[in-house]
């Protein structure tokens, strides 16, 4: 919901920003690019950011508890139990799970580590605070409930992997859409002066104006980052690892054919 | 959304009773569900469905009737529309959204309910400890219950009653068999357990089969909007204009707006 929040105040900036450059420059292309440039560089920022806040991934959180459950079955403590499993567990020692040991380390109950630290991760608040609560309740029986809850958790994670692999896999069909959307749209804009052509024809058919075939070059750049746009935020929701690509590759097309139909059309007026 | 102007703005636009009878058709079993739930009369919501975009659409009519009729009967229809659907979906929609939520973290709660009851044999425990986790809505609900519970009124009552008012039909016969049944097995509650769960994982199921129809809808809309601009603008003779600016903020906003709500998934299971 933040990331939603952010990307709109970006786009809110990029337009007042667009909107000042176009009243100074009085060049719609300029401003249009520093639409794109300012939304960009905004969007760059907040990924950096992300990469920055990464801590445990739920898979390691999972395994570490599955570990520590198994220890506490053992009749260990809940801190040595959580120790050991920490220690067997070979994770990118970063994030929530180091933050934990070194408040065992300084002599915190590990049931008030779990509630004191804050994991960020969507959910694993409430399922640690849970921990929490069993192991302070009835430690003895703790490895058996977590084990329970690590066990649906993980028939949870496998759903979601079906959903992103079914998502992953339209990847084929996104590319193929996003590519159609734009060569259409890059034929509809060559062909829109010819539609121009026929209503100044159809209002006024005795003009004297010379019919000239021109490509509107404004809506054409405005159709191309319409299309960027569409293929980005598609090539997003199918969770591609490169979705610039996806750009990249619909502006190609866009280019190539309203290239190829401006000439055509050219031609044959 | 519970506020005493909205509820009198609903009353006063229900109480017109030739909206009150035509709207009444709209009236389905989501709707009446969900505002029952939320505490508003379904006629009266329907109705304010009906009269709000009226008013709006007659309004934004005469505002652009003095630039192009045709425009502003386009754009009149459109905010009709927009705003009736708002309107009658709202409560449905909240009421959708809050029981996701209870089914994605009904899982948790059942399963601390069940420990907390099975070692200290307390109900008060049970509603404590669920007050002070931070499960959202549920949590807050349960502080509200632990406050009642204070003040003397019957603990086991109020979680019954709690479990019939909220969305959530699995979440309710888990908590229902658990507070009810002293003698439960621990084979018996893993499968109330896991009958919880089976909810939110059947939402995520049934999202994933329509993925691809949805993105290919989403693609539809962002494909067809540019399409409609980009031929009223240069029909109208608007392309060099710098309004033609607002086109790329209008299309991100749409195609962000789509993509949440068509392909991003609301619906999540923890994990």
């Amino acid at each position: 919901m933040k990331d939603r929040r952010y990307s709109h105040l970006v786009y809110l900036f990029g337009t007042l920003a667009s909107l000042i450059v176009y009243l100074i420059s009085k060049v719609a292309s300029l401003a249009v690019l520093a639409f794109v440039v300012i939304s960009l560089g905004l969007m760059g920022l907040q990924n950096i950011q992300h990469k920055k806040d990464v801590g445990n991934t739920p898979a390691e959180i999972e395994s570490i508890l599955m570990l520590f459950a198994n220890e506490l079955k053992q009749g260990l403590s809940p801190e040595r139990a959580f120790e050991r499993a920490s220690k067997n567990y070979s994770y990118s020692g970063e994030g929530y799970l180091r933050k934990i040991k070194e408040k065992i380390h300084s002599g915190v109950p590990l049931s008030d580590a779990l509630k004191l630290e804050h994991e960020p991760q969507v959910g694993y608040r409430e399922l640690l605070l849970l921990v929490s609560t069993i192991i302070e309740k009835d430690s003895m029986k703790a490895g058996r409930e977590i084990t329970q809850i690590v066990l649906r958790l993980r028939e949870n994670r496998r759903l979601i992997e079906e959903e992103q692999r079914t998502r992953k896999a339209m990847s084929f069909k996104v590319n193929v859409l996003a590519v159609t959307c734009s060569i259409s749209l890059s034929i509809i804009t060559a062909m829109l002066p010819i539609f121009s052509i026929f209503t100044q024809m159809l209002y006024w058919p005795f003009s004297s104006t010379p019919i000239k075939y021109e490509v509107n070059l404004p809506i054409a750049f405005i159709l191309a980052l319409t299309s960027a746009i569409s293929a980005y935020y598609a090539a997003k929701a199918i969770l591609a690892d490169k979705p610039y690509g996806y750009v990249i590759v619909s502006q190609i097309s866009f280019w190539l054919a309203l290239l190829a139909a401006s000439t055509f059309l050219a031609i044959m007026f | 959304m519970k506020t005493p102007k909205l509820k009198s703005l609903c009353r006063t636009i229900g109480s017109i009773k030739i909206l009150k009878n035509l709207a009444r058709p709209l009236v389905n079993d989501n709707l009446k569900t969900a505002t029952k739930y939320y505490g508003y009369d379904p006629d009266e919501i329907a109705a304010m469905a009906l009269g709000m975009p009226t008013i709006l659409s007659i309004a934004s009519f005469f505002l652009l009737m003095l630039y192009s009729s045709l425009a502003a009967l386009a754009c009149a229809l459109t905010i009709g529309y927009f705003s009736f659907t708002y309107i009658l979906n709202f409560f449905p929609e909240k009421l959708r959204a809050e029981q996701n939520v209870i089914a994605k973290y009904s899982g948790l709660i059942l399963q601390e309910i069940y420990f907390v009851l099975r070692t200290t044999k307390s109900i008060f425990d049970a509603i404590d400890m669920i007050s002070k986790a931070e499960y959202p809505i549920i949590s807050e609900k349960f502080r509200k219950i632990l406050l009642k519970t204070q003040n003397g009124d019957d603990p086991n009552r109020l979680i019954l009653n709690f479990a019939e008012s909220q969305p959530s039909d699995s979440f309710r016969r888990g908590i229902i068999e658990f507070v009810t049944s002293y003698d439960l097995t621990d084979e018996q509650a893993k499968e109330i357990i896991e009958i919880s769960e089976d909810e939110a994982r059947g939402y995520l199921k049934e999202f994933s089969y329509q993925l691809e129809s949805r993105l290919l809808i989403f693609f539809g809309l962002s494909f067809f909007f540019p399409l409609v601009i980009a031929f009223t603008l240069a029909l109208y003779g608007l392309a060099l204009s710098p309004f033609v600016l607002f086109v790329i903020p209008i299309h991100l906003a749409l195609t962000d707006g789509l993509s949440h709500r068509l392909i991003g998934s609301r619906i999540g299971v923890l994990g």
